[in-house]
């Protein structure tokens, strides 16, 4: 369920480096460049011992499998599972599929980030208004997004915007919450800087509060995003003619568990890969809080 | 465009009053505080911590408002904040996500072209020595540095009055004596009323053309000492040291009832 918690990937739990605060009269401690190789080596290490653990994992199903400990029809073999990706993907069947599914999340997403980001500055910044909804949005968050679609279905059919508007609710919550809470970090001594200089509410608004809630918005739509994507597979799982979801209840009805394990480990690759994504714009748009967080010096 | 050269404005302070409201009771926070700050002087404020000496300032930049009393600046009722006051602050309340340019930049509110604003900032880099941290974030710099951003930030509007707040106090000792030769260079480049609060009784003799004492619980003014001495002052001067004993003795004297007082 989306909350306010910040899941940090594991290499940013790691402790900072360098201390962000060192004047330049205090000596520094250790250069830079003495730090790169054994940073180097570091982080072969975590990607040997991040591929280590799929790979025993494999090696002993694929072993058991071939033994035939395994019944096939229920769980294939590794290979098995590779052969059928493979020809899935020549027929371009898989990628149909995921590019369905992709684009439904992309724009159920677009639509509950953005109603989330503006509900929560409404929220973030009016006292009246957070009082009127507290309520409804008591009510509301605690819905399990699956809960909707039988109701969505009955309003809005079971086409396409049942799908899009299951998967805006589900975006919606995480970014309407932290957007709140950055609006709120707001550091009051930077509002008073503001209201000394004399700024009017929009200067305020968009070059004070925004920026700095900006990094607790970004953690709300990446775990928006990632609950976009769960709800899509729900949605399609239950009702649909094309996407990931459909694939597997597809492959379940024809007794085809290699292609149901395709679509299955499709969705973990590609929820990868998007996370992977944003992380990456996360890095380009707020570099200044890494730098503030004490992760990168240089300018 | 050139910049228009700073009106250095005055100060006057009558009979102010100052209480907080708590939930069951009203602190006093100032008691009958007059003074009267001439344009283009230095006054420093120097008192143990909760004499109200950081209040006042807030009342001087409009933040707060005076219980009792009136505040008129350049001859007019202060109100609320208005760009003919600056302040810096003891943290340089710098903002994270800006460049030295950018957070520089901020501190000019008002209709400038682009060109002006470009220049205007430049010369305030200028001003406060950090050419070549145009595009660095607060956070790259050290704490020196960072209050030197602080500092042009607040005079790039050109204000008449400029109030300090402790701006030193978190700087390492030898730090602090750089900074307080810096106030000083720029308050004899740009003649702008400056009122200084801090605890260090030497960075007030300093500084000060004035020494404006004060005692707390309520805050008030105890004593009022010119400072006839040229600058640069020589902290090691007899005179400089009869002063600074004389502050010195006000505390002291003090300290029997109020232990607080840190140097």
């Amino acid at each position: 369920m989306p909350t306010l918690e910040i899941a940090l990937p594991l290499e940013e739990q790691l402790p900072a480096q360098a201390g962000p605060e060192s004047d330049r009269a205090v000596p520094a401690t250790t250069p830079r460049r003495r730090i790169a190789p054994s940073k180097l080596l570091g982080r072969a290490r975590d990607a040997l011992l991040a591929l280590a653990f799929p790979v025993v994992v494999l090696s002993v199903w694929e072993f058991l499998a071939r033994r035939g400990s395994i019944n096939p029809s229920i769980l294939p073999s590794p290979t098995e599972i590779w052969s059928t990706f493979l020809d899935l993907m020549k027929t371009g069947e898989l990628e149909n599929h995921v590019r369905t599914s992709l684009l439904r999340v992309v724009e159920g997403f677009a639509v509950g980030a953005t109603l989330g980001v503006l509900a929560g500055f409404a929220i973030g910044l009016s006292a009246t208004v957070e009082k009127s909804l507290v309520l409804v949005t008591g009510l509301l968050r605690p819905i399990p997004i699956i809960a909707w679609v039988p109701v969505l279905i009955l309003w809005v059919g079971i086409d396409e915007a049942s799908k899009v508007t299951v998967i805006a609710i589900g975006s919606f919550w995480p970014v309407l919450l932290n957007s709140i809470h950055g609006i709120r970090g707001t550091d009051p001594k930077f509002l008073e800087v503001a209201r000394i200089l004399g700024k009017s509410k929009w200067t305020i608004l968009s070059k004070v509060i925004f920026p700095s809630a900006l990094p607790s918005i970004f953690t709300g739509l990446r775990i928006g995003v990632g609950i976009a994507w769960t709800s899509v597979i729900g949605a399609e799982l239950i009702a649909a003619s094309s996407g990931v979801g459909y694939l597997i209840m597809y492959a379940r009805e024809l007794s085809q568990p290699d292609v149901m394990l395709v679509g299955v480990f499709s969705i973990g690759i590609v929820g990868l890969t998007i996370d992977f994504l944003l992380r990456r714009i996360e890095r380009r748009v707020l570099r200044w809080n890494l730098v503030h967080q004490g992760k990168e010096r240089k300018p | 465009m050139t910049i228009s050269p700073t009106l250095a404005a005055d100060l006057e302070i009558r009979g102010i009053h100052k209480r907080f409201e708590l939930e069951q009771s009203a602190v006093e926070a100032l008691r009958g505080i007059d003074l009267t700050v001439r344009s283009g002087e230095f006054v420093s404020i120097v008192g143990g911590s909760g004499c109200g000496k950081s209040t006042l300032l807030r009342l001087l930049v409009g933040l707060e408002f005076p219980s009792e009393g009136t505040i008129r600046i350049g001859g007019k009722p202060a109100g609320g904040p208005s760009l003919q006051r600056g302040m810096v602050f003891q943290e340089p309340r710098l903002f994270p996500w800006q460049t030295v340019v950018e957070n520089i930049e901020f501190g000019i509110t008002g209709n400038l072209s682009k060109a002006a604003r470009r220049e205007t900032v430049r010369e305030h880099i200028e001003l406060v020595g950090l050419q070549g941290f145009e595009k660095a974030y607060p956070d790259q710099l050290s704490g020196g540095m960072k209050q030197r951003v602080s500092i042009a930030r607040a005079l790039v509007n050109r204000p008449g009055v400029l109030l300090l707040d402790e701006p030193f106090g978190a700087l390492d000792a030898l730090t602090r004596i750089t900074m307080q030769q810096e106030i000083l260079r720029i308050w004899e480049a740009e003649r702008t009323t400056m009122v200084l609060v801090t605890h260090d009784i030497d960075e007030a003799l300093v500084l000060g053309d004035r020494v404006v004492v004060m005692t707390p619980r309520p805050g008030t003014i105890h004593r009022i000492l010119d400072i006839d001495l040229p600058r640069p002052r020589d902290r090691t001067d007899p005179g400089f040291s009869s002063l600074r004993r004389a502050i010195y003795g006000e505390f002291f004297q003090q300290s029997e009832t109020s232990v607080e007082y840190q140097i």
